[in-house]
């Protein structure tokens, strides 16, 4: 009884690092990369992972959790923001930020 | 009635008369001349080109029916039952890979085998695994040659240790091109800086290192493409001493290859290849899409006109 409580004691304690993956992908803006700097943030529970764009409007970073996550944008002084799933595997996610007609932000997957 | 007197003209119509029909008859038997010659010059161009394409043709069939005949006895080796020796198996891989390494896909065949001898109880099984990675290792640097000629290459390394520090993965290699490989200078690519004039360089090209597997020493790669008119190439895949540039690697566009080669795998580090080069150069197995070739051939100049930049 000792050793499987013991065994997810210690998986709990040091999590594979099979079970996370990257997420990465790129931003862009009519057609346009958005630029360097733009900050990227996944909210996967109570966990948050960020990431800045390189000059081509690519960002990649690591998410422990599998599952449902939060992407969020940081971008001309607002954040947009979308559900993402995060697998065990490296996941693809390319977004269009798309400008509505109230000037809002929104994001919609490529 | 006595002649009127002759006056100088009508001396120099006499005398020229005879003359000009000389000179017609010459002019005509020249321009006869040099037609014929240059007839007989052209069929004989044609007679030697025709030689030259039959010679070609048939040493191109022979060639092609040797290859057959060895091909299907290398390939038996792998295909029939397991009676064949992991010496046999290793030698005919060799053979493949040195024979037929531009038209063949052979990475799954060197994991093939390499399963074999690491499941084998061999007591060469240590020398088998380092043939098979030496003839990959040779191959990739044999076809890395080749392809620089037409376009360009470049290495970089990689701390793997690093690489833990930074699971999000680490970028090795941020280079901007021209549209065409054949456009680069034939200069080793600095990794650091972008080739030629930076108007020409209008295809970016980034890969990172996204992960890494010691046990079968692949590593992870993301590859990504961007250029002005809208190509957009973003590609996850492994790589590892059994990709071989020529027949894996990266379709851009205007039928340009890219290329990430895995040259050196250690505990600590690695070393890895990048090969950008033209569709015309890649294996046999990599076929055209039509409308590349349609470009192509719009774009290739006639003998004799200007040379073209694309």
């Amino acid at each position: 009884m000792k050793t499987p409580a013991l065994a997810l004691f210690l998986l709990c304690l040091f999590p594979s690092p099979g079970f996370a993956a990257q997420v990465y992908g790129s931003l862009r803006e009519s057609g346009r990369p958005v630029g360097p700097n733009v900050k990227v943030e996944v909210v996967c529970g109570s966990s948050t992972y960020s990431a800045v764009t390189d000059n081509y409007g690519s960002y990649q970073l690591f998410a422990k959790e599998p599952g449902k996550c939060t992407l969020r944008v940081y971008y001309q002084n607002q954040a947009p923001e979308t559900t993402i799933d995060s697998y065990s595997e490296p996941a693809h996610n390319d977004f269009d930020l798309i400008r509505q007609p109230d000037g809002r932000y929104q994001l919609r997957r490529k | 009635m006595a002649d009127p007197e002759k006056t100088g003209w009508d001396k120099a119509a006499i005398v020229l008369q005879p003359v000009g029909g000389l000179l017609t008859a010459l002019a005509v038997a020249f321009v006869g001349i040099l037609g014929s010659s240059y007839l007989d010059r052209s069929q004989s161009q044609d007679a030697k080109l025709r030689l030259y394409t039959e010679l070609m043709s048939r040493r191109e069939q022979s060639d092609t029916a040797l290859r057959e005949d060895m091909f299907k006895s290398i390939v038996g080796t792998f295909l029939t039952p397991s009676t064949a020796k992991l010496e046999q198996k290793v030698l005919s891989l060799e053979l493949l890979a040195y024979n037929f390494h531009e038209s063949l896909e052979l990475a799954p065949l060197f994991k093939h085998v390499g399963r074999d001898v690491e499941d084998s109880k061999d007591p060469q099984k240590v020398e088998y695994h380092a043939r098979l990675e030496k003839v990959a290792k040779e191959v990739a640097g044999k076809q890395i040659e080749i392809l620089q000629e037409s376009g360009t290459s470049g290495e970089s390394g990689i701390d793997l240790e690093e690489l833990q520090a930074h699971p999000e993965g680490k970028k090795v290699f941020d280079n901007c091109f021209p549209l065409h490989s054949e456009d680069v200078p034939k200069v080793a690519v600095d990794h650091s800086s972008a080739v030629g004039k930076p108007d020409e360089n209008r295809r970016c090209i980034r890969a990172s290192v996204m992960e890494m597997d010691a046990k079968t020493q692949g590593l992870s790669i993301r590859l990504e493409s961007t250029t002005p008119e809208g190509e957009n190439v973003d590609q996850l895949f492994w790589v590892d001493f059994y990709d071989l540039p020529m027949v894996d690697n990266t379709r851009l566009s205007h039928d340009q290859r890219f290329a990430v080669v895995l040259r050196k795998f250690t505990k600590t580090g690695a070393q890895l290849a990048f090969v950008y080069f033209p569709g015309s150069h890649a294996g046999l197995k990599d076929k055209p899409f039509y409308d590349d070739m349609l470009h192509q051939l719009e774009l290739t100049p006639e003998p004799g006109d200007q040379p073209q930049h694309h």
